[in-house]
């Protein structure tokens, strides 16, 4: 698949071919089975999957017994005590509760439940909850092509930092743990990228597993019920040793955009696990494989686009937003006619029972005629193409380059790459094989990163990094509604080109913030009678309030905005009670840490 | 209550001037247009604060009520609202207006092009299209025609609206009607830059995008805009911490010392944008205080439990009847999503008339609403959608991305009738073509023109200040007598 296209004729795919790589492809189990041998060998051997050890890189999971399990289980120890300042759990609103306002119904908790079933689809592994960090594929884990330091590519040289280390961490994955922006700042800057680009555990949930009555059978069930494919992912963004992994699985998700409103959650399901193993290895391989993905087929009209009614869905997209860019002189009108004629051919069947299913390739539905791709230009190339040569053609096309560098740069840092950084992120694109990874490494490194201004992180950033400074599970389902108010709930883009990274923030958005913050903060309040920092300075209950976010870094004016407010809170006269009046700073504080505007940001 | 004077923000202001250089952010993703997203740049930050610390020195700080009625006071003069209905994906004009009536001009040509789709089409129940009769209404939209029946509300139609050599991507098209012009650099929208002329520096209400999305249209530079989901229960609470009933309690602290926070100047563009959606937001909730006084329109008009447009169009109603100390709270523009998703590749049929008919219904019923309250005169509303789809049908049971598209203009001083013409679906090349050399419709209004007019005619704005480039368009005449 990695041939360049050949000028002349090009076979279209046979449909043993097409057939052949669909099976692989469509049979979400196998990713499944997989991961529970080598779950079950890890357990064997003790050892959990690591990234020198390619053989165990396809396991996963937070299974006890493994060293990093044990780092763990004392995490939650740790939190176990915390729990019992924690009050008895709150009665969950009723209806009568949320009309009131929210001050007026605060002694309750907030349970928005969203039970709708997308269909009963047959799971016939069981329920896919127990599907496990997987599979980075053949080569996943070797060591890619380190981008050649040139001046272009240079490497941070300045001071690396808490501050610098959060930053990376929130742009790389989904904030620190507690502690972890310490470690990573001891480690530097290149050593602290190559741990996110090929992290010593490997790919393994650690920390509280997902407790809650909304799970089904203690699992998430994201193919049946709405709401838990965007669980499943939050946890394994707040949990997973793989944060970068996660991180570019989000990136994918974004760029290459399909949504559970318009493909069947089975399909997403896979499609987001193909994006998670697919991004460490050949972007052109990728877009083979998605392209032919059934909730792709599925979600852009792939499939009964036949040979005379040709769909043109896809074949825009596929050039518009996946691999070349509109606006730019790429490809025309007449382009878009051509690849979807080339792009036709694709079928399945429908049934009550099993709802989409045998996809595949069926030639006499596939115009067989010749197309003309980029007529007139010096890559035109004319043949009787088929799906693959399409996906060739974009790939090949000489203005590829230049738009994944570029949606790759943007997706880390929020400035333009210079003239020479882009160019030599192409021609790196191009020497490591059209590799994703090379150009993320050489990304992260770049000094635009920690010298640049900052980033909105994205609401399940946001939400994960709150979980991960508390070292907390998914407890509820809550957090489903939540990033949605906040603008983004996973598996659920507005639409084919993904979410709009730049208009994170509005006055909806960051009320859905808020009620993220308060959703952690009233399940933990301090209690005056409970309350132990009845002497505390003002000094001290900040860094306790810090100590509860797991010590994050705050800026200077963020800093001074919270020993103000835990200076004047003191001097309200009307409670007349310092012991509940320190209670309330410390309830106070805990919001104005992470809810204020700086903490958006990194 | 409101923090102390902030005098130190005067100080930050200029410390933090000079620091930042260059304009805005650069264009990320290749080739994409630059969202008119945010409507809060760096600049408008900059602009904003020294508005702020302006206002400080001045008058020291206003209380959020003293701050409404400044804004209140100030928009008396020019209190028209503008309401945007935006058909996400591209919805398919010919299925809103269908081109067979009394006039069978181009019938044999619809049958060629799309026999699926306009045979779906119950065409005993489609009213004919008085000013055009080769032309009726989908049946599915009933609560428009209902609307062109009323005598005291006008609808003028814009059967084909574009722009010169259409785009075929969505997000681009979509692009050029958000920020009223060809540029797909353009970061401020055409709303937000009137905004930008007549709105205030610290009235999140004056520009609402209804749902959690800030409507690229209203992306100003200058000025703060708001979101708003549920207009009567936005509030900001504090876990385990009581206000108590004294003067100043502890949240009220905490709020107190988180705005002054987002009050503070930095020339860091993401981080100026989260001070300035923190700040408007706190604003916000003082700005909706007084909605609980307006009530909501009975069931019968939006139907029990409204939700999506109906919900919204409902809440907008709700929020023009809020009243202050008898004025009106100001407002100005307002955006609204259409209910249902328009991009129909394939399977139209699945949806589309139900969408349709939703979106019609609410419309109709947000009509009647404001006349019942006595609000209609004030309003003016605009629907649209980024473009029509392709004449010729897909094998799908849809069609794929056209260009030339139907918009409405509907309001009580809105002269009935219809904006350029039907352009026909005769083939590219041959006499009195329909179509463009893309198989799509040809567009006869440009849609910069229906901008240009509302400015013009409606809002008393000078439409070459906020749009450039459109001297040289005609303006159609939207005011007048209704019927």
């Amino acid at each position: 698949m990695t041939a360049p296209l050949s000028p002349t004729a090009i076979k279209p795919p046979t449909d043993r071919e097409r057939e052949f790589a669909f099976a692989a492809l469509s049979s979400p189990s196998t990713a499944r089975r997989q991961a529970r041998v080598a779950r079950t060998a890890a357990a064997a051997t003790g050892l959990s999957g690591s990234a020198a050890d390619p053989s165990t890189a396809a396991g996963t999971v937070g299974s006890l017994g493994t060293p990093l399990a044990a780092t763990k289980k004392k995490t939650t120890a740790k939190k176990t005590t915390k729990k019992k300042t924690k009050k008895k759990k709150l009665p969950v609103c009723t209806k009568k509760d949320l009309k009131k306002s929210k001050k007026k119904r605060r002694k309750c908790r907030v349970v928005k439940k969203k039970p709708v079933a997308v269909g009963k689809l047959p799971s016939p592994t069981g329920p896919a909850a127990a599907a496990p960090i997987t599979t980075p594929g053949t080569g996943a884990w070797t060591p890619a092509p380190q981008a050649e330091k040139t001046d272009g590519l240079r490497t941070y040289r300045g001071g690396f930092g808490k501050g610098e280390a959060t930053r990376l961490l929130f742009r790389a994955g989904f904030g620190p743990l507690p502690g972890q922006a310490d470690e990573f700042a001891g480690l530097g800057v290149e050593a602290a990228v190559e741990r996110l680009i090929n992290p010593p555990a490997g790919a393994q949930l650690v920390g509280p597993a997902p407790d809650g009555d909304f799970l089904v059978g203690g699992n998430f069930a994201p193919e049946d019920h709405w709401g838990h494919g965007h669980l499943e992912w939050l946890d394994r963004m707040a949990r997973s040793t793989d944060q970068l992994g996660e991180r570019m699985t989000l990136v994918l998700h974004d760029w290459l955009a399909i949504s559970a409103s318009g493909a069947e959650s089975k399909g997403v399901h896979s499609y987001i696990q193909l994006l998670r193993s697919g991004w460490r290895g050949s972007f052109r391989t990728l877009m083979q494989d998605l392209t032919v993905h059934p909730a792709m087929l599925e979600w852009l009209n792939g499939l009964g686009s036949r040979k005379g009614d040709a769909n043109e869905n896809y074949a825009r997209e596929l050039q518009e937003l996946f691999c070349l860019g509109a606006d730019r002189g790429a490809y025309t009108e007449q382009d878009v006619r051509e690849f979807a004629r080339a792009l036709t051919g694709w079928t399945a069947d429908w049934s009550d029972a099993l709802g989409l299913h045998n996809f595949r390739f069926v030639k006499n539905r596939w115009d067989s005629g010749i197309k003309t791709f980029y007529a007139g230009k010096a890559y035109e190339k004319k043949g009787a193409f088929g799906t693959t040569d399409a996906v060739n053609a974009v790939i090949d096309h000489p203005m590829h380059p230049s738009y994944v560098a570029l949606r790759l740069w943007g997706a880390f840092i929020p400035t333009a790459p210079t003239a020479q950084t882009l160019a030599e992120l192409e021609a790196l694109y191009r020497s490591s094989g059209e590799q994703l990874q090379p150009l993320v490494r050489a990304i992260l490194l770049h000094p635009d990163l920690y010298n640049g201004p900052s980033m909105t992180k994205s609401p399940a950033t946001y939400v994960a990094g709150l979980l991960r400074s508390r070292s907390m599970g998914i407890d509820t389902e809550a957090w489903t509604w939540i990033c949605g108010q906040a603008g983004q709930m996973l598996w659920y883009p507005p639409n084919v080109s993904g979410w709009n990274e730049r208009a994170w923030l509005n006055t909806t958005t960051y009320d859905a913030r808020w009620s993220a913050a308060t959703t952690i903060v009233n399940d933990w309040r301090v209690e005056e009678a409970a309350y132990v920092g009845s002497t505390e300075t003002p000094d001290q209950a900040v860094d306790a309030a810090l100590a509860f976010w797991g010590n994050p870094f705050v800026s200077t004016a963020h800093r001074a905005a919270l020993l103000q407010h835990a200076t004047q809170s003191m001097q309200t006269s009307y409670w007349n009670n310092a012991r509940a009046q320190r209670a309330m700073r410390q309830n106070t504080l805990r919001m104005l840490v992470v809810a204020a505007p700086d903490h958006q940001v990194s | 209550m409101r923090p102390a004077a902030r005098h130190h923000h005067c100080q930050n202001f200029a410390r933090s001037r000079p620091a930042t250089a260059g304009d805005g952010l650069p264009q990320i993703e290749a080739g994409m247009p630059a969202p008119a997203g945010t409507g809060l740049t760096r600049r408008s930050m900059m602009m904003r604060s020294l508005g702020l610390g302006l206002a400080v020195y001045g008058a020291g700080a206003m209380t959020g009520a003293e701050r409404l009625e400044a804004a209140i006071n100030d928009a008396l003069a020019q209190h028209k609202v503008i309401v945007s209905v935006f058909f996400d994906g591209g919805w398919d004009a010919l299925s809103v207006l269908v081109p067979f009536g009394d006039d069978h001009t181009h019938e044999a040509r619809l049958a060629e092009l799309r026999p699926g789709l306009s045979g779906a089409i119950d065409r005993a129940q489609a009213r004919v299209f008085a000013p055009d009769p080769s032309l009726s209404w989908n049946p599915a939209a009933q609560g428009l025609v209902d609307l062109w029946d009323d005598p005291s509300v006008g609808v003028a139609v814009i059967p084909s609206a574009g722009y010169p050599d259409a785009d075929g991507s969505h997000f681009t098209s979509r692009h050029y009607w958000e920020v009223g012009a060809l540029d797909v650099g353009g970061t401020s929208g055409w709303l937000g830059r009137y905004l930008d002329r007549v709105g205030k520096p610290d009235v999140p209400i004056q520009g609402i995008s209804m749902g959690g999305y800030l409507s690229p249209m209203q992306a100003t530079d200058r000025v703060p805009v708001s979101a708003v989901y549920d207009i009567s229960g936005y509030d900001y609470w504090y876990p385990g911490g009581w206000r108590g009933n004294g003067p100043v309690g502890i949240p009220d602290v905490a709020t107190n010392n988180l705005r002054s926070l987002a009050t503070t100047v930095t020339g860091d563009p993401q981080l100026a944008t989260a001070r300035m959606v923190t700040e408007a937001s706190f604003q916000l909730v003082e700005d909706l205080a007084a909605v609980q006084t307006s009530p909501a329109a009975p069931d019968s008009l939006y139907g029990a439990n409204p939700e999506g447009i109906a919900r919204q169009l409902r809440d907008i109603a709700r929020l023009l009847d809020t009243r202050i100390s008898g004025n009106a709270l100001p407002i100005r523009c307002i955006s609204v999503n259409a209910q249902g998703g328009y991009d129909t590749h394939s399977d139209q049929g699945a949806s589309f008339a139900e969408d349709l008919k939703a979106n019609c219904d609410a419309i109709k019923a947000f009509w009647a609403d404001l006349k019942a309250r006595g609000e209609d005169d004030r309003v003016l509303m605009l629907c649209w959608s980024e473009f029509g789809r392709r004449p010729e049908e897909n094998g799908s049971g849809g069609c794929d991305h056209g260009a030339g598209g139907t918009a409405f203009v509907i309001g009580s001083g809105v002269k009935q009738g219809m904006i350029g013409e039907f352009p026909g679906l005769k083939a590219y090349g041959t006499a009195g073509a329909g179509l463009d050399a893309n198989d799509n419709l040809r567009y006869t209004t440009d849609f910069r023109s229906i901008e240009a007019a509302i400015l013009e005619q409606w809002l008393d704005t000078d439409a070459a200040a906020v749009l450039p480039g459109v001297s040289g368009l005609a303006r159609p005449t939207l005011l007048g007598s209704p019927h």
